[in-house]
């Protein structure tokens, strides 16, 4: 298991022992940087089974792991739970398990401050440009790294094909202000907002999206906002980037309004 | 496949062996249950409704002694093997051609049919006021448990079903569906809306769905609306629903559209983090699309 830049968060896992192991831990990093390597490395240490319960997060799941006597980690991904699902988890924290070590992923979205208080926290360290530059493959253009913070994001823009998805945040940008809402409203067609879906995904092309429009104050700050909004649980990522795109072409619109005048 | 007249004649001439009995069913599956119901009081056999047909394995000496009627309803039986057993009843979509000798086809229930059904029951309600009733039913199911309400009782059933209605036993009771209200929305029918939110406590309208549905109509009229040159094929969907949604065209201006699209987006947004209580999301919804209208 090769776990580059984290040095002194392995350090740390590694001064663990079966007695100072804490039963709930929280691994935060952006999307992309790792965390599930950090939990593979923790469950690999002690040599328990491991099951990840995030498909399966009800009572019915947290009563049949208060009554198993075998030591398992549990891995829960809280990036696209719901509240009610954060609900069950804090049920499960209030009363922690000792047979049970469960382990929280969480990519900076929200998450219940009571979770958060309840959990020992483990925290990626960001990248620098200079370390992201050794995951690049060969013949991938460097303007990765101004879009990708982490190792993964890095990964995903390659698999979708990053150049591609440059021109189509161009097109965006560009054609938005005169195209009409009949035509904006296929733009998310292009995207996937969930696993189910086809396209790039929406929280690396979001990435892109805050990269291009740097240049612009009022669709930065736009495009931040949709960041920070797809970051909530349990919203509707599609109908947000609706919003998103009726937002954008009121801007352009302005925008090409004075030109005109 | 068997007849049902051949069964309803066994039923009424008392002679119902234990032989397994298959219902092929395509719709409801009411007749089945009357059905079932008779031959239970004809054999002496209460109901027991199973999950599966393992139970038809014996593990003892005892297993063949019973004195159930066993009702298994699925989907389809097709390549399961039956073992052959007494007092089974199953009821099922699509069943293999080797079990053809036990099976009977039971036809769809025509509307003629329920309200025969309901005129029997009832023979001394005039006709106009039970179909008033079928017509606010959703199903057979209910159609059948409203008339029970009548029927325990033994006489005088105009008067009572004329007492009911003065004292709104019938009120939960409404044609009317969640989407009614959206398309009476999608086209600006102000009248309608009110009617509809006279009977709101008796129709199932949960706020999330309400919203979800209202945003989904609303960007498929602006796909087709801001383009008039827009076809089916370039949006991706039948022809019949292309249509549908173009009749849904043009009760609002274009800006009115997007303006309605973006606040049910918003509002999607606030009740998914919590910001809107769910309670006021109907009145809120019906307000803002019709409002400033």
């Amino acid at each position: 298991m090769n776990i580059f830049y984290q040095d002194k968060l392995l350090s740390h896992i590694d001064s663990f022992t079966l007695d100072t192991l804490p039963h709930t831990l929280l691994i935060q990093g952006d999307l992309g940087s790792g965390k599930h390597l950090i939990a593979d490395y923790i469950v690999s240490k002690f040599e328990f089974p491991c099951i990840d319960i995030t498909e399966q997060l009800n009572l019915d799941t947290i009563d049949e792991i208060y009554l198993s006597s075998q030591v398992r980690f549990f891995i829960i991904d809280t990036d696209n739970i719901s509240v009610k699902e954060q609900n069950i988890i804090l049920k499960f924290l209030e009363e922690p398990c000792a047979t049970a070590y469960i382990i929280l992923l969480n990519s900076n979205k929200k998450l219940l401050e009571t979770i958060i208080g309840r959990c020992y926290k483990l925290v990626l360290h960001p990248y620098s440009k200079e370390q992201l530059k050794t995951f690049l493959i060969e013949g991938c253009s460097e303007e990765i790294l101004n879009v990708a913070k982490t190792p993964g994001q890095i990964r995903c823009l390659i698999e979708n094909d990053f150049i591609i998805m440059m021109e189509f945040a161009d097109k965006i940008f560009n054609n938005i202000g005169t195209a009409n809402f009949s035509n904006c409203l296929t733009i998310p067609n292009k995207l996937a907002f969930s696993k189910k879906d086809n396209g790039y995904p929406i929280d690396i092309f979001v990435l892109i999206l805050i990269y291009k429009s740097a240049s612009i104050y009022d669709v930065y700050m736009l495009t931040n906002k949709l960041y920070n909004n797809l970051c909530m649980p349990n919203v509707n990522k599609k109908y947000l980037f609706y919003n998103y795109l009726i937002d954008l072409k009121c801007i352009y619109n302005e925008k090409f309004r004075r030109v005109k005048v | 496949m068997k007849n049902l007249e051949e069964l309803k004649y066994k039923i009424e001439s008392r002679s119902v062996s234990d032989e397994m009995i298959i219902f092929k069913i395509s719709d409801t599956d009411f007749i089945c249950t009357q059905y079932i119901k008779a031959i239970s009081e004809i054999r002496h056999l209460e109901i027991e409704y199973v999950d599966s047909l393992t139970f038809l394995i014996p593990n003892s000496l005892f297993d063949n002694v019973s004195d159930t009627l066993k009702v298994f309803r699925c989907d389809s039986i097709e390549e399961e093997n039956i073992p052959y057993k007494t007092d089974l009843i199953i009821i099922t979509k699509k069943i293999s051609d080797k079990y053809i000798d036990y099976t009977y086809e039971v036809p769809k229930l025509e509307d003629w049919q329920i309200k025969d059904y309901a005129y029997s029951l009832l023979e001394n309600i005039k006709h106009k006021d039970l179909d008033y009733l079928i017509s606010i039913c959703k199903d057979i199911y209910r159609i059948d448990n409203e008339l029970s309400k009548l029927t325990i009782f033994s006489d005088k059933h105009q008067e009572l079903f004329n007492q009911f209605i003065s004292d709104d036993v019938f009120s939960d009771l409404s044609n009317y569906t969640v989407f009614d209200l959206t398309n009476a929305l999608l086209k600006k029918d102000v009248p309608k809306v009110n009617l509809i939110l006279k009977e709101l406590q008796n129709i199932d309208v949960e706020p999330i769905g309400l919203v979800t549905i209202l945003i989904n109509s609303f960007r498929d009229v602006i796909s087709i609306q801001f383009d008039p040159r827009m076809t089916a094929e370039e949006l991706g969907i039948a022809k019949n629903r292309f249509w549908a949604i173009k009749r849904n065209c043009g009760f609002y201006p274009n800006t009115r559209l997007i303006k309605i699209f973006y606040m049910l987006n918003t509002i999607d947004f606030r009740l998914k983090v919590g910001d809107l209580p769910a309670s006021m999301i109907i009145d809120y919804v019906i307000t803002n699309i019709l409002g400033d209208s």
